[in-house]
């Protein structure tokens, strides 16, 4: 909570002339409030890029491991069919 | 005035600033640790698999279907999403379970060696486990459906494979394949 609170506490605090004066300067250079908003959330995952980066290998590794043994699993089914297949054919005979 | 609307907008836009960068940091480190979780559901969903494929010839085509059926999709795209809106209308009541598919692979399941429709039913709740720690959003929807699911059915290990054979034919029309 303070590490949140303390933040939005010291925004409160700042001398509205200050604010003006930066809100001015920002739209001289084009910038809206929007834009610092999606400055933020492009911060956000620029600073979590690392996390980010290691889910996705994760995800990766993790599918690709099962795609290998679901591979294996796959073959002993199509054997089993196979098997049957031929028992049937067999019958048949 | 002008002054104080422009200093409140600053005020909200920071306040939402610091509220987007927490949401995107609990995210990036909650995925960790799912990744984690989905990498055990994983292994266990094969080992299971695995244990069950060691007799296939105990294992009637219907179970075989139904085992390949669930090797398939574990991993395909869309599953979490279609298996949560297919167990809500389960949950709601809006599925026929006297449908021929369904009825054949619980008759199958009933007819396999006890220790064998036991791995069956657990082999069916690890690809449920496997799906919600697949997708954060859909996956915490799913856990809600199958809490209301234990609610009305009891241990999940006995009912999952005939919740699952009344629920898969239609999830394989909903991604266009016939597995069987």
């Amino acid at each position: 909570m303070g590490k949140i609170a303390s933040p939005i506490l010291e925004v409160a605090m700042v001398d509205a002339e200050t604010v003006t004066a930066i809100s001015e300067a920002l739209h001289s250079f084009g910038f809206s409030k929007w834009h610092v908003f999606g400055g933020a959330i492009l911060l956000g995952i620029i600073y979590n890029g690392k996390h980010i980066l290691a889910h996705i290998q994760n995800i990766m590794s993790i599918k690709n491991n099962f795609l290998l043994e679901q591979k294996k699993i796959d073959a002993k089914i199509e054997a089993e069919r196979e098997k049957r297949k031929r028992k049937s054919l067999k019958g048949k005979q | 005035m002008e002054m104080v609307v422009d200093f409140a907008g600053y005020v909200v836009v920071a306040l939402l600033s610091i509220f987007a960068f927490a949401v995107i940091s609990a995210y990036a480190k909650s995925r960790l640790l799912s990744d984690k979780l989905l990498a055990l559901a994983s292994k266990e969903f094969q080992e299971k698999s695995i244990s069950i494929m060691e007799t296939p010839s105990d294992l009637p085509d219907v179970v075989l279907d139904h085992i390949a059926f669930l090797n398939s999709q574990a991993f395909a795209k869309g599953t979490p999403k279609t298996f949560y809106r297919l167990l809500k209308s389960y949950n709601q009541g809006a599925f026929d379970t006297a449908q021929p598919k369904a009825k054949s692979l619980t008759e199958a399941a009933d007819k396999l060696r006890p220790e064998l429709r036991e791995l069956l039913g657990e082999l069916t709740v690890m690809w449920f486990n496997l799906i919600i720690n697949r997708n954060l959003f859909w996956g915490t929807l799913i856990a809600f459906e199958l809490k209301k699911l234990r609610a009305s059915k009891g241990d999940l290990t006995h009912s999952a494979a005939s919740v699952g054979s009344t629920i898969f034919p239609t999830l394989e029309m909903g991604f266009g394949r016939q597995v069987c």
